[in-house]
């Protein structure tokens, strides 16, 4: 396996594009990837898109917008976990030799409201497989287990929106109190409406090269220096089926990626100076703490307590504001992690610069049991 | 203890095949379809097509499971599908059949205040949502909880 380095990154903000179509709102930030790399879309010798509702060939019908090469595109659909597989995607082909420079695009233009999911699945037509509700499952078995309160979850979001409004990308840029989180909407116990992400429209790009050739482009390049996607491990009964790695009983998926990704980067979660992880839900990102292994079983309401992932403390997490501030246009959020984690390694981040960072993580989630995790050195 | 449903009214159409069956008399009560290992005897629901508990190669045999239960976790859904009647009570059930056996059902017959990690509950059967092109309720297992 070759090093592979990420040489030119860029993003949308994440938020409303009523008059802008897939094409046009995506193409955006492939030209500003390839001018941050210094590179001519002509060099680009393969492309992965991920997305999940852009319907058939969306990557072509993008990259048609900056020149029809003849290159091989791809399309993925892997749930929220789609951007980050064509990230992998892009550094495998790398990692193997087949290419030298290749582009990773994640994107999405969404409808308002809950998420369908397969209009035909068993548990839907049950009335089981909200996905809001699933993470509340999960909210309350922890909160019985471990004691974890309605407040806790509540800084989390407190946590994101304060991050989201140093953050020129992020979707939302309002400051929320714990108050004004636990007097939002309920809908469904006890998950309220400013602990759930927004949808919306973004689009993010990554450009990928060896690490041998990445010197032509840049002094300054950021390594992959691991790449995990992992899906369900089945132990038993419906809940791991359904919930993949959502129940916390069930061997997670999350921390499987993850110790994956600390052992193919020869790092410990105790290495890593920022973290960007998938807070679709307040409530979920408090339990990835501990299958991240940023703290113990049943610590993470003392972290987000103690503040030791606020920008400052001991490990930054969602310094773009997450999910929960920043957006989530599906496709797009895996790849827009890693732009965030490229920049703070990269130091220009601003007023939600982690000082000195050096090692970072992203890892997205996906319903049905999907997750990848990435960390990215410099 | 109410009389078990036992067949569906004019007004009603069951969810799908395959995942419960309802009693066969009086003194049933509904049973989910789950699937059993020849070989080893794992117990799974809903019921796959091979064992994931050992690496027998026989397809799984059908059980009627789940009569009793233990309320796993629970949230109350105050947003949900516009055919389905909120708020209802969503919960995963641990089965006592085999180890770390779930099913995720409504609640019926029980306020979101009465409702606690831990108690016992008993399967029924009742409306979980309307359907959208006939107008009639759709009928599927849910659990209540034990009050015998």
């Amino acid at each position: 396996m070759r090093d592979v380095a990420v040489i030119g990154v860029d993003m949308t903000q994440f938020g409303r594009y009523e008059d802008k179509s897939i094409e046009e709102l995506a193409v955006t930030p492939v030209i500003g990837a390839l001018k941050d790399a210094g590179i001519q879309w002509k060099a680009v010798e393969a492309a992965y898109v991920g997305h999940e509702y852009q319907g058939l060939a969306a990557g072509q019908r993008i990259l048609a917008g900056v020149g029809a090469s003849g290159i091989p595109i791809t399309n993925i659909e892997n749930a929220c976990s789609a951007g980050a597989t064509a990230f992998r995607e892009a550094y495998l082909m790398i990692a193997l030799g087949m290419y030298d420079i290749v582009l990773a695009l994640g994107c999405e233009k969404m409808d308002r409201g809950l998420i369908q999911q397969l209009p035909d699945d068993t548990w839907r037509t049950l009335g089981t497989d909200l996905i809001p509700s699933q993470f509340a499952l999960i909210a309350r078995w922890h909160m019985e287990k471990y004691g974890t309160t309605r407040e806790q979850f509540a800084k989390v979001a407190v946590k994101a929106h304060r991050n989201g409004v140093l953050n020129p990308y992020a979707q939302y840029r309002k400051e929320e109190t714990v108050e004004e989180v636990l007097d939002s909407r309920m809908i469904s116990d006890p998950i309220t409406l400013l602990m759930c992400c927004p949808t919306g429209d973004g689009a993010a790009a990554a450009i990928l090269c060896s690490m041998e050739k990445a010197g032509q482009f840049t002094t300054n390049p950021v390594k992959v220096a691991a790449s995990a996607l992992n899906s369900m491990i089945y132990t038993e009964g419906i809940g791991t089926q359904n919930f993949g790695s959502c129940i916390p009983s069930a061997q997670s998926i999350i921390t499987v990626s993850a110790r994956e990704a600390y052992e193919q980067a020869g790092l410990g979660p105790e290495d890593l100076d920022v973290v960007e992880l998938h807070d679709a839900f307040a409530t979920s990102e408090l339990i990835h703490y501990e299958e991240l292994d940023l703290c113990k079983a049943g610590e993470g309401g003392r972290l987000i307590d103690e503040g030791a992932v606020d920008l400052g403390g001991r490990i930054p997490v969602n310094p773009s504001g997450g999910l929960l501030a920043k957006g989530h246009p599906l496709g797009a959020t895996g790849v827009a992690q890693i732009v965030e984690i490229v920049w703070q390694l990269r130091g220009v981040c601003g007023d939600r610069q982690v000082e000195g960072a050096k090692v970072g993580l992203a890892e997205v989630a996906g319903t049905a049991g999907v997750n990848a995790t990435h960390i990215l050195t410099r | 203890m109410k009389k078990e449903k036992m067949k569906l009214k004019e007004n009603e159409i069951p969810v799908r095949e395959g995942i419960f069956v309802f009693p066969k008399d009086e003194n049933d009560t509904p049973h989910l379809i789950g699937g059993k290992c020849l070989d080893c005897g794992d117990i799974c629901f809903p019921k796959r097509i091979l064992c994931d508990a050992c690496e027998s190669e026989e397809p799984l045999e059908e059980v009627l499971i789940g009569e009793k239960g233990v309320l796993n976790t629970y949230t109350v859904v105050r947003l949900g599908y516009p055919n389905f009647d909120l708020p209802y009570i969503m919960a995963i059930v641990t089965l006592p059949e085999s180890d770390d056996l779930h099913a995720v059902a409504q609640l019926e017959d029980c306020e979101p205040e009465e409702v606690r990690i831990g108690m016992q509950l008993a399967i029924t059967t009742g409306k979980i949502k309307t359907d959208f092109s006939t107008g009639k309720d759709v009928i599927a297992y849910k659990y209540r909880p034990a009050r015998d």
